[in-house]
């Protein structure tokens, strides 16, 4: 009688829906795509329930006098009460991002809901998306299998257990904690995590539209953290440390912020079609300049549209990291790379020198990460501090930074490689001094995860070189003997 | 009596806090030449070579300070100052050292923003320019093995865009 009371209340202070609408439904199982009823209120879409338990298989039964329905699958159910943002899922209270509602003895869900907490509560896929109205419901296998927290050494580990290599998103929150964002990440059952003394507070799992989103929420300030990828049992690890009380100028490992693991991680590419070029500078940011005025950030780009329009003729997809006079963040043109999936990466650029006697050309490439004997160096020297994630024997850190060390050197020897091509051809090719193939940690070719080089054509500071830079023939030779390195690239190392 | 034993305590307390702290700025081994009876001390600095392939060397009398720490700051100052003898200076002249500090074999420079802003924005000036510091400074002390380089207190990835200096820096791969 007292719920009956509570009910009637609910009803009378729940608005009623608005505009009425459809939205397009479409099966992965094969069945035929539908148009069903949906309703919008303060922007948000609403569903019957009676509609989402048939989408979804599920079965549905309500008990009005309660203020509820009840959700069953093979193996869950879930309990949606009406006008509560907490449902229960198998007996445990879960979160809804929105209310259920009563119109006109009907029962409606938000659209989000479905998605957020319905679905993935009794193990189904659905998908809104409300700009298009289009709802996807299926099953694809589910490639995030487990969520799993480790505390050892005084570190929490957290570990996302996928299948195969899943690339991911790692957005620093301004809270200070961290959202990783898995692409195309589908979970089997709702994962989360919740401890209340430990480094990490919680972990929180959603489905989001484009993958899996994980927030991590971390204990307080003063903690240090890194992600990383692991392989072969696959994974994403999340290493979160107190950071010691010194600590400030640590050693930078860098693992990237947004990773690219493809297929050109398994030994042997394929295909060596891609590739980008990245002219070095631009808009506000000139590089240097000559003495007669010509700037390096021209140069570089009247060389690297050669080098394109070459490499092109050659029948391989180049992008230009920037084609007009504007100024890219280094990142950005790393992040380019990775994100067309190229093959190869290939920074050109002008030296400069105080004084005008400097001459010459030189290819440079990445220099190799840190020796044996450097990485027991750095462990020891800190103790305690960032590198020790990495440091502890047998850990599971330990073989993930491994891994992608081993991934690191690998690029680095291709690197290498491509780096002599490029030299050896410039040198048959140009009639300045070759100041040879040179190893050097550049911000621009760190977090490309691909054999990439760095081209410094000639000194624009001296004036025979700067003269050559402004000409054409000297531009056109220098792409031609940038490309024919690419060429034997790609004929070595290509399959 | 009771207040005469209280500064005593208090007196001895801050002589230990000093002495700790002595030991603590001065972990690296002492300048090899410097003498208590000399008040200069002999450094190697290492300039850029005019074709800048490498560094020149140059033999310098400075100041002898109280402690390394001091020695360090001498160093990276004449430094600044430029060269005597043929080489290319490396550290534009405004630069300031607002901080030097060691520890654990590695030397911690704190440098003003000049040191980004007059950079050269090549490849060729940032490598000197590194090479020029970290050379100088290891070798003038057998105990440092390392630099770090920091602008206005702040780590940075990079002085002019082209190379990562967030690692330590060493000697042996900065030639």
């Amino acid at each position: 009688m007292f719920r009956s009371a509570v009910l009637a209340v609910l009803i009378l202070a729940v608005p009623a829906l608005v505009a009425a609408d459809t939205a397009r439904v479409t099966f992965a199982d094969g069945r035929p795509s539908e148009s069903v009823d949906v309703m919008e209120r303060h922007g948000e879409y609403f569903i019957p329930l009676a509609d989402v338990a048939r989408l979804l298989n599920l079965t549905k039964t309500v008990d009005a006098a309660e203020g509820k329905a009840s959700l069953r699958s093979e193996g869950h159910e879930l309990e949606v009460i009406i006008g509560g943002t907490v449902w229960m899922r198998d007996g445990e209270p879960v979160k809804a991002g929105d209310a259920a509602m009563w119109d006109e003895g009907t029962i409606y869900v938000s659209l989000q809901s479905v998605e957020e907490t319905l679905a993935p509560a009794v193990e189904r896929r659905f998908r809104w998306s409300a700009g298009s109205k289009l709802i996807s419901v299926g099953l694809p296998s589910p490639n995030i299998l487990d969520l799993d927290v480790d505390i050892r050494d005084g570190r929490a580990v957290a570990t996302i257990k996928t299948s195969g290599v899943l690339n991911y998103d790692m957005i620093p929150l301004s809270d200070g904690n961290i959202d990783i964002l898995v692409r195309g990440g589908v979970y089997s059952r709702a994962l989360s995590y919740d401890s209340k003394a430990g480094l990490i507070k919680n972990i929180k799992a959603r489905q989001a539209g484009r993958g899996a989103r994980f927030t991590i929420s971390l204990a307080g300030e003063g903690l240090s953290y890194r992600v990383f990828p692991r392989w072969d049992p696959d994974g994403i690890v999340i290493s979160v440390w107190r950071r010691s009380a010194y600590d400030l100028p640590r050693p930078e490992l860098r693992p990237p912020r947004q990773l690219a693991w493809p297929e050109r991680f398994a030994p042997g590419r394929s295909e060596i079609n891609v590739v980008v070029i990245d002219p070095g500078h631009g808009g506000d940011n000139l590089g240097s300049i000559g003495p007669s005025g010509y700037t390096e950030k021209q140069a570089n780009l009247e060389i690297a549209r050669r080098l394109r329009d070459r490499i092109e003729a050659a029948g391989m997809e180049v992008f230009l990291t920037r084609n007009e006079d504007v100024l890219l963040t280094l990142e950005r043109r790393t992040e380019i790379a990775n994100s067309v999936e190229a093959d190869l990466f290939v920074s050109i650029h002008a030296n400069g020198y105080r004084g005008n006697e400097a001459r010459g050309f030189e290819v440079y490439f990445l220099s190799p990460a840190m020796s044996d004997e450097e990485k027991s160096v750095a462990a020891m020297e800190n103790a305690g501090a960032d590198m020790s994630p990495y440091m502890a024997s047998g850990s599971g850190d330990d073989v993930a930074f491994i891994l992608w060390d081993a991934a690191q050197n690998e690029f680095i020897v291709e690197s290498s490689d491509l780096a002599q091509y490029v030299n050896e051809e410039m040198s048959l090719k140009l009639d300045i001094p070759n100041r040879g193939v040179k190893q050097a940690d550049f911000v621009v070719l760190t977090g490309a995860y691909l054999p990439a080089i760095l081209v410094e054509t000639a000194f624009i500071t001296n004036p025979t070189e700067e003269a050559l830079l402004r000409d054409e023939a000297f531009q056109q030779t220098v792409a031609e003997a940038v490309a024919a390195g690419v060429m034997r690239f790609k004929e070595v190392y290509g399959r | 009596m009771k207040k005469f034993v209280t500064v005593v305590i208090i007196l001895a307390c801050i002589f230990a806090v000093w002495q700790i702290w002595r030991r603590l700025g001065g972990d690296a081994e002492a300048p090899r030449e410097i003498d208590a009876t000399q008040t200069t001390r002999t450094v190697t600095l290492y300039f850029g070579s005019r074709d800048a392939k490498g560094l020149v060397p140059e033999s310098r009398e400075i100041k002898a300070r109280e402690d390394a720490v001091g020695d360090l700051r001498g160093i990276i100052e004449a430094l600044i100052s430029g060269p005597q003898d043929g080489g290319v200076p490396t550290l534009p002249p405004a630069t300031r050292l607002l901080g030097a500090y060691m520890a654990n074999g590695t030397a911690y420079l704190d440098f003003s923003r000049e040191i980004v802003d007059a950079s050269t924005g090549s490849t060729a000036g940032e490598y000197v320019l590194v090479s020029s510091i970290v050379n100088t400074v290891c070798s003038n002390f057998t105990g440092l093995e390392a630099v770090r380089i920091l602008v206005e207190g702040e780590e940075v990835d990079t002085l002019g865009g082209h190379l990562l200096i967030s690692r330590p820096l060493k000697p042996g791969e900065w030639r």
